[in-house]
């Protein structure tokens, strides 16, 4: 594997970014409870892996970038895009209907 | 080779999906969606045609050239999978990661069993869905729907595969708050958009590891890079893609339901439509379990990566003792159908982790055939298990519908009874629960018998001995269904009950009719199944 260095600065450095914007990602889906922050660290979630992604296509590069890599990641973010679009969708309705942003309080479905 | 018109004609069954969605989009726009029942029958059509151009043994001639339905052309060419390579035009030697589909007989295994569900969903939303609006959308997704499931089966490469699985996934969001100025869907909806997204978020993260140890994005490529490097316990590769291997199984086991990940099944799936529960209880969530058992069989050698295949055993077992304790208590129906879905995927991560378990005799060679047979087994038996329980399930979740659309009601209680007024629904109604709950002649029980007897035959007793038990406990909830709403005294409500409509019968019918003729002449079935389970364990080329 060939270890580049991006603009001087380790490609580790890259990767651990990644791997700390999944974890706050995580622990936003964890232990919120407003769903507008939910949907906060899905965008996280996804930066990270975006992040992870496009590190290793660097990593992979000769002379050109690895194009799929770029590809893959240029794709996820649309579609990323199209997710929290249908997402706040949800959340605007519920709020609506419900009056809160708290998903703790949308409870209609514990029987 | 770019994609030429010989690629075109072989990819009818995946874009005549999005065409047909578009198609439908326009009509619903310029009719102003007054053509329900030509969207409803235009989608039936354009599913049918998918299931033609995948199994016609005949030629098909069409404007581009004449063709032979895909599993026919698999079968007459040696079992030889067709590669299809889309982009970049040019450069499809393996090792680029390539984008491409590779069309296998597993994949068209899957593909059929979509399309058909499809197929008698779009007849029974056509008076289904009669007081709703806004059906372009609806059909129009269905289609997308099942266009993502097939392209996910397709996919040979990750971009494909994390495209269609998106496509896949969106369609489903939006279906499950199809109906959005209830309160449930809209509930269910975000809570499995939110679950779901995180799994998806998890793939990506993982591809883009996996990505990163092997340098290409072609799943077979990254296959046979992973068995070369071989890595040892003690190195860090190997604890990276044992990460891996947790990322890929969390992250399509979201949308499989696997255990501690299906908390969202029991709220979206009834929360949606009738037709669309259907789909998504019978055939969305298997796209998960084909993910899975393709990958991780690709991936991972179950003799470099000793466990991982008995720790996923053990979390089917867990899956189904989940189930089971949480569908006994339920009073409503299609609640209860779907924690028996979560059931049923219990027995079919089962079946597929049985193929990862590396054989318990010490070392090869194996006493002549084992090996093999018992991979072959317990695979075909979790195929045929996905056929039966599409059949199955997805006929329970329409007569659901049906007493809804009739009685207006889902609960129990008071449903009670209401069978006696409805006699060919009930009688189909009580086949499907018993071909769940595994009664002889009907194909629920061949499809456990295949699992059961591969798990036997590779030496899982006591997970064995779990399965049997756990099946056996399920009966128990079948037969209350059926004691309720056929042997109880009606309910006031029930006893203004009368035979729906007769295409709504019509669909339900069609699927008990295959329960049972499948259940009476198992045999063309369990060979498809049979050559579809070598086909994903490389048996055959």
């Amino acid at each position: 594997m060939s270890y580049l260095d991006l603009l001087g600065v380790p490609i580790q450095v890259f990767l651990i970014v990644a791997v700390i914007l999944y974890a706050i990602g995580i622990y936003g889906m964890a232990t919120k409870r407003n769903m507008i922050k939910f949907i906060i660290a899905l965008e996280l979630l996804l930066d990270g892996a975006h992040l992870n992604f496009v590190t290793f296509a660097i990593a992979w590069s000769g002379f050109y970038i690895d194009l799929m890599a770029q590809a893959i990641v240029i794709i996820s973010i649309c579609i990323g895009g199209g997710v929290i679009a249908i997402g706040l969708a949800f959340i605007i309705r519920a709020y609506n209907k419900f009056g809160t942003l708290d998903i703790r309080k949308l409870n209609k479905l514990r029987h | 080779m770019a994609i030429g018109p010989l690629e075109w004609i072989q990819l009818i069954p995946l874009w005549i999906l999005f065409v047909g969605g578009l198609i439908i989009a326009l009509l619903g726009r310029f009719t102003k969606e007054r053509a329900k029942v030509a969207m409803g029958a235009l989608s039936a059509l354009f599913f049918f045609i998918g299931i033609l151009f995948l199994v016609l043994p005949f030629p098909i001639v069409t404007p581009w050239g004449t063709t032979y339905g895909l599993w026919y052309q698999i079968v007459n060419n040696g079992f030889n999978p067709i590669n299809i390579w889309y982009w970049p035009p040019g450069a499809y030697d393996a090792t680029t990661g390539a984008t491409f589909f590779r069309i296998d007989l597993f994949t068209v295994f899957m593909a059929v069993i979509f399309s058909f569900l499809a197929f008698f969903v779009s007849l029974y939303s056509i008076k289904y869905m009669e007081h709703d609006t806004r059906l372009s959308l609806y059909y129009g997704l269905l289609l997308t729907l099942v266009g993502g499931m097939i392209g996910v089966v397709m996919a040979g490469d990750f971009f494909t595969l994390f495209i269609f699985w998106e496509t896949m996934s969106i369609s489903s969001y939006v279906l499950v708050a199809f109906r959005r100025d209830e309160a449930e869907p809209l509930e269910a909806g975000i809570k499995y958009l939110l679950l779901s997204a995180v799994g998806s978020t998890l793939i990506l993260f993982t591809m883009s590891i996996l990505y990163g140890i092997t340098g290409t994005i072609n799943l077979y490529e990254i296959g046979s890079i992973l068995v070369t490097l071989a890595p040892t316990v003690t190195s860090p590769l190997y604890g990276l893609l044992v990460f891996t291997i947790v990322g890929l199984v969390i992250g399509f086991g979201v949308k499989a339901a696997i255990a501690p990940l299906a908390t969202w099944l029991p709220d979206a799936h009834p929360a949606a439509p009738s037709g669309i529960s259907a789909m998504l209880s019978g055939v969305v969530i298997m796209t998960g379990s084909y993910a899975i058992i393709r990958l991780l069989v690709l991936f991972y050698n179950p003799y470099t990566f000793v466990y991982y295949g008995t720790i996923l055993n053990w979390f089917a077992l867990f899956t189904m003792i989940y189930g089971n304790l949480m569908a006994l208590t339920q009073k409503d129906l299609k609640r209860l159908l779907a924690y028996s879905t979560i059931v049923n995927v219990g027995y079919i991560i089962f079946g597929f982790s049985i193929a990862l378990i590396p054989f318990f005799f010490p070392s090869p060679p194996y006493p002549a055939g084992t090996y093999e047979n018992a991979l072959i087994y317990s695979v075909t038996g979790s195929l045929f298990h996905i056929t039966s329980h599409m059949l199955a399930k997805g006929m329970l979740f329409l007569i659901s519908g049906i007493f809804l659309h009739t009685l207006h009601t889902r609960d129990l209680d008071k449903l009670r009874g209401a069978g006696r007024r409805m006699p060919f629904t009930m009688f189909c109604f009580t086949i499907a629960a018993l071909s769940l709950a595994g009664v002889p002649p009907l194909i629920g029980f061949y499809s456990k018998f295949y699992i059961i007897w591969g798990s036997i035959v590779a030496g899982t007793y006591i997970a064995t001995i779990f399965l049997v038990l756990m099946s056996a406990f399920s009966v128990v909830y079948y037969l209350r269904m059926i004691q309720i709403l056929v042997f109880s005294e009606p309910s006031p409500e029930a006893a203004t009950a009368k035979e729906a409509h007769p295409l709504l019968l019509f669909a339900i019918g069609v699927l008990m009719i295959f329960i049972i003729g499948i259940g009476l002449f198992p045999t063309f079935f369990l060979n498809a199944a049979t050559l579809a389970a070598q086909s994903v364990l490389g048996l055959i080329p």
